[in-house]
Parts: structure tokens; C-alpha cells; sequence
């Protein structure tokens, strides 16, 4: 029975019906949200130090549970970046954390960044700059918005941008975590996009001395634009694909 | 009122004596500080967390009063006859019901000035210990509001508590009566709005809306006092709907202490 129990992969709670648990709450529903989003991260953290990925039907259970956790208070703004962080960027669940993060739009007005989320997913993620425009945009009138999102909104479509986004956004993630193994988990993907960018820079200016992308990435140390070809840190290999962007096997997840 | 004042100064000090008290308070600090800890596993909404854990601590100490000491208090006396000597002693009925009454909220608000300074500390401790940056959003004037709210509004259930035990014989029925109220008071809101506006394809029988929308204005709101998320959040309580709320819950602890007096009046207590 204690093998039982300890191999229980998680919260049952998660499976409750959203108006059931609210009202079941009563006054505590702040509190309520916060046991279930602890559930969920270490749930996650878990997973993480043991090197495996969830499971699909993991994934859809996290989901459910931080729908639940935004139905319970809306305002609660980690859920919302386990969505954008896992949800997006790990499981590769866009629609899902679509359908979460246009909670935090209605509920964080005066918040920039559900919609700078929702609009980097849709550039980043799923090449879409047409969708991704009215969020930057929508994200840029807001008061606390940095000021390079609206230059972000109107520079999309230039391709050496798209990995720029994505360090300015994790920039920011990072300078905003404080538990330390998500800290780490995100500066490590940090570091990883800044090497794709500082490759995709070097390829830049080759194209630009010789006319043509070279025929592999080596190529780049014997002409002298890079010093060394940099290691993936989650264990892949950088490679050159026919238009001349740079793609890890890996896929920025960790593989052993 | 010297009567009255009497008999608030005997029941708080009743109330003080109690070990039950102590015992809640000591672990509602020691809750507070798991909160410190606890919070540290969240990302980025620190403070949120730690509002919300020490508010709800906070409510939970306040609501000890009217679900044990009240009724105990309550039925105590009239189970050991006590109430027949404070009787004779040229007190009338009235002045026992108002007297007791505002001896418990004193009580109340004791208790819950030393949970709100609790979380003060736990709050100053958590800026120290996670840094200022992540309470940036903390806002102790709605933190302070919000326990003020909810201090009326376990007033307002304190009130109820003493119709109940005037009507009740039995503490067990009192209680009873006193967690229904409770669960009504904060899922009433909820339900008016369900059967007012139900979902496509259900259907809610017409007797079962007109006995919520009675049940709407007979049971207290006590939804309506409950203000930890906005607090939470740091977000601001207007000091207008404060002054409404509380200006609610004085008349209906009026009302529910005067029908409380009318029936105890009309009590054979031999």
C-alpha cells in the first residue's frame, strides 16, 4: 500500500469539476488555488530531476488542474507561466495555453504580458506573424509594456528577430523567477538560444561575404567567423538546414 | 450600560481564560511561519501566496469564536443554570443578550489583532527573506481592510449564532444551524446567479428559484465580506463598498440580536 501511494503520479483534485471545487472552497479559494498549483509544480519539478518528460495524459492533467487553478483566482499569475514555460515551450500544447493565457488577457488588464505571450507563441512557435501582430500590438498600450514591443510588433517579419523574441523573453522569465530550479531551467535555454543567435549572426555575415550559406557549420571555424562550434547544453548537435537557419537535434529538451 | 459593559468585561475575560484559545493560537503562528517557507517553492506571486495563506489563517482564528465558544458559552450557561443567578442579579434579558454579545466581539477582535500582526511580521520576514522585488504589488492598507471586512462579517455569524441558540435547545443543533448559515452565507451569491441565469439545457423548477432568491435576503452575505484575493493581489477596496458593507452588517447584527432578545424574552428558562 505504501508503494501504492507514494507511485501516485498525481493529483486526483485536478479532476474535480471547476464550479464544484469553487464552491466547495467556500472563502478559501485564494488558498485552494495555491495547494493545487504546489501540487502541479513540484509535480513538474519532479520530472524534471529525474530526467523523464511527462507522459501525454500528464500533460492534459496539468492542463485541466491549471484551468482549474485559474477558474479558482484568475489573477494568479504563475499558473500562467507554467502555461506559457511547459505547456508551450516543453509539450508543445499551444492551444492549451492559449485558451489559459486569454483568461490572464480578461483578468490582468493592465498586464502586458499575457497578451506578449500569446503573441510570441504565435510568432515563435507556430510562424504566424499575421496572429501574432494584434497581440503586440494590444500588449504594447499597456503602461507597464517595455518599449521594444512595438518595435517587436513591426519588425516580426524580419527572420533574424525570431530568436531575438525569444531571449528577450527569456530574459525577462529569468530575471522574474525566484525558485531556483526553474531559474536554472530557464538560463540554461537562455544560453542555448543566444549560441543559435550568435551562430545565426556568424552565417549572417558569411552569406553576406560570399554570396551563398556554407555547406555545414564547421565551415564557419575554418573561415574564421566563429572560434569553436559550441556544445548544446541539453545534448544535441547544432546543425544547418537547407535555408540556412540552425536547429538542435535536441530540441532544446533534454535528452540523456 | 454599566450592566452591559459588565457582562462584556466577565465574557472576554471568560473567553481569555479559555485553553483552547492558546492552543489555536500558538498554531496559527506556527501555520504562518510554514506559509514563509512554503511560499519560497512558488515562482514569481510570493506575496500573493503568503496573503492568502495568512489571511485565510487569519479568518479561520476569528471563526473559532462564534462555531465553539459562542454556542459553548451560550449553552453552557443555560445547561449549568448560570444564567438563572445573572438573572437575578438585576440584569435583565437584554442587557445579558448585548452584553455577552459584545464581550465575544471583543474577544474576536482580539484574536484576530494578533493573527492580523502575525501576518504583518510574516509578511516583513518574507521581504527580508525573498527580497523587496517580489513584493512589489503588497498593499498593507487592503490587507488591513480585508481583515476589517471579515471581522464584520463573523460578527454578522456571531449575531445569527446567538438567534440560533435562543431558539435551539441543544448545542448540536445550534452548531448546525451555524455551519448552514456559513455555507449558505458564502455559496449564496453563487447560486443566485446559477438558477437566475442556468446553463443551456438545465432547467430549475420555479419553486426552487423563489426559495433562493428568499433564501438571498434572509441569510447573511457573508461572500460579500470576503475581500483575501483582492488584498492578495494588492488591488484597492474602495473605501465607499467598505463603508456600505459594514453599514450592512451593523443592521443585520441589529436585527439579528433584537429578534434574539424577543425570543429570549419570551423563554421559560425554568
Amino acid at each position: 500500500m505504501r508503494g501504492k501511494y507514494l507511485q501516485e503520479k498525481y493529483t486526483r483534485i485536478g479532476n474535480a469539476p471547476s464550479p464544484l471545487l469553487q464552491a466547495m472552497s467556500l472563502e478559501f479559494q485564494g488558498t485552494v488555488a495555491d495547494f493545487l498549483m504546489l501540487k502541479t509544480i513540484s509535480y513538474m519539478g519532479h520530472s524534471v530531476t529525474v530526467n523523464s518528460s511527462p507522459s501525454k495524459e500528464d500533460w492534459q492533467a496539468m492542463f485541466r488542474a491549471l484551468d482549474l487553478i485559474t477558474d479558482l483566482d484568475p489573477r494568479f499569475w504563475d499558473p500562467y507561466v507554467f502555461a506559457e514555460t511547459m505547456l508551450a515551450w516543453q509539450a508543445g500544447m499551444f492551444d492549451e495555453a492559449a485558451i489559459l493565457l486569454a483568461k490572464a488577457v480578461l483578468a490582468r488588464p493592465d498586464d502586458y504580458r499575457p497578451n506578449y505571450f500569446l503573441g510570441f507563441n504565435s510568432f515563435y512557435f507556430q510562424g504566424d506573424p499575421a496572429k501574432a501582430a494584434p497581440y503586440l500590438r494590444e500588449a504594447a498600450t499597456r503602461s507597464n509594456a517595455p518599449s521594444y514591443i512595438q518595435a517587436l510588433a513591426t519588425r516580426m517579419s524580419v527572420y533574424g528577430s525570431q530568436t531575438m523574441a525569444a531571449i528577450i523573453l527569456l530574459e525577462e522569465l529569468v530575471a522574474d523567477t525566484y525558485d531556483p530550479l526553474a531559474k536554472k531551467q530557464l538560463s540554461i535555454r537562455l544560453e542555448t538560444l543566444k549560441m543559435l543567435f550568435s551562430l545565426e549572426q556568424a552565417l549572417a555575415k558569411y552569406r553576406k561575404d560570399s554570396g551563398n550559406f556554407p555547406d555545414s557549420l564547421s565551415k564557419l571555424v575554418t573561415s574564421g567567423y566563429i572560434k569553436t562550434l559550441p556544445e548544446d547544453p541539453y545534448g544535441g548537435e547544432f546543425v544547418l538546414l537547407a535555408n540556412g537557419r540552425v536547429y538542435s537535434t535536441s530540441n532544446l529538451l533534454r535528452t540523456k | 450600560m454599566n450592566t452591559i459593559f459588565a457582562i462584556a468585561s466577565l465574557t472576554y475575560k471568560e473567553g481569555l481564560k479559555h485553553r483552547v484559545l492558546f492552543g489555536v493560537l500558538v498554531a496559527a503562528l506556527f501555520l504562518m511561519t510554514g506559509a514563509l517557507l512554503i511560499s519560497g517553492f512558488f515562482m514569481r506571486d510570493i506575496v500573493k501566496v503568503l496573503i492568502d495563506f495568512c489571511l485565510s489563517v487569519t479568518n479561520l482564528g476569528g471563526l473559532l469564536v462564534p462555531f465553539f465558544l459562542t454556542i459553548g458559552m451560550l449553552t453552557g450557561d443555560r445547561d449549568k443554570r448560570t444564567i438563572v443567578t445573572i438573572l437575578s442579579q438585576n440584569v435583565s434579558r437584554t442587557q445579558y443578550i448585548l452584553g455577552k454579545y459584545f464581550g465575544l466581539s471583543l474577544l474576536t477582535a482580539t484574536i484576530m489583532c494578533i493573527l492580523a500582526m502575525a501576518t504583518y511580521f510574516t509578511l516583513l520576514g518574507g521581504s527580508l527573506l525573498y527580497g523587496e522585488y517580489y513584493f512589489k504589488s503588497l498593499s498593507l492598507y487592503s490587507v488591513a481592510t480585508s481583515i476589517v471586512l471579515s471581522y464584520v462579517g463573523i460578527s454578522i455569524l456571531n449575531g445569527v449564532v446567538f438567534l440560533w441558540c435562543t431558539l435551539t435547545t441543544t448545542s448540536f443543533l445550534a452548531t448546525l444551524l451555524t455551519i448552514a448559515t456559513y455555507i449558505i452565507g458564502h455559496s449564496i451569491d453563487d447560486v443566485v446567479r446559477f438558477v437566475e441565469s442556468p446553463p443551456p439545457g438545465v432547467t430549475v423548477a420555479t419553486s426552487i428559484v423563489k426559495a433562493v432568491q428568499i433564501f438571498q435576503y434572509v441569510f447573511p452575505n457573508l461572500a460579500a465580506f470576503d475581500h483575501k484575493l483582492t488584498a492578495a493581489h494588492g488591488l484597492a477596496i474602495p473605501l465607499i463598498d467598505s463603508a456600505l458593507l459594514c453599514g450592512y452588517g451593523v443592521s443585520y447584527i441589529a436585527f439579528s440580536l433584537a429578534l434574539s432578545v424577543i425570543i429570549f424574552s419570551k423563554r421559560d428558562l425554568c
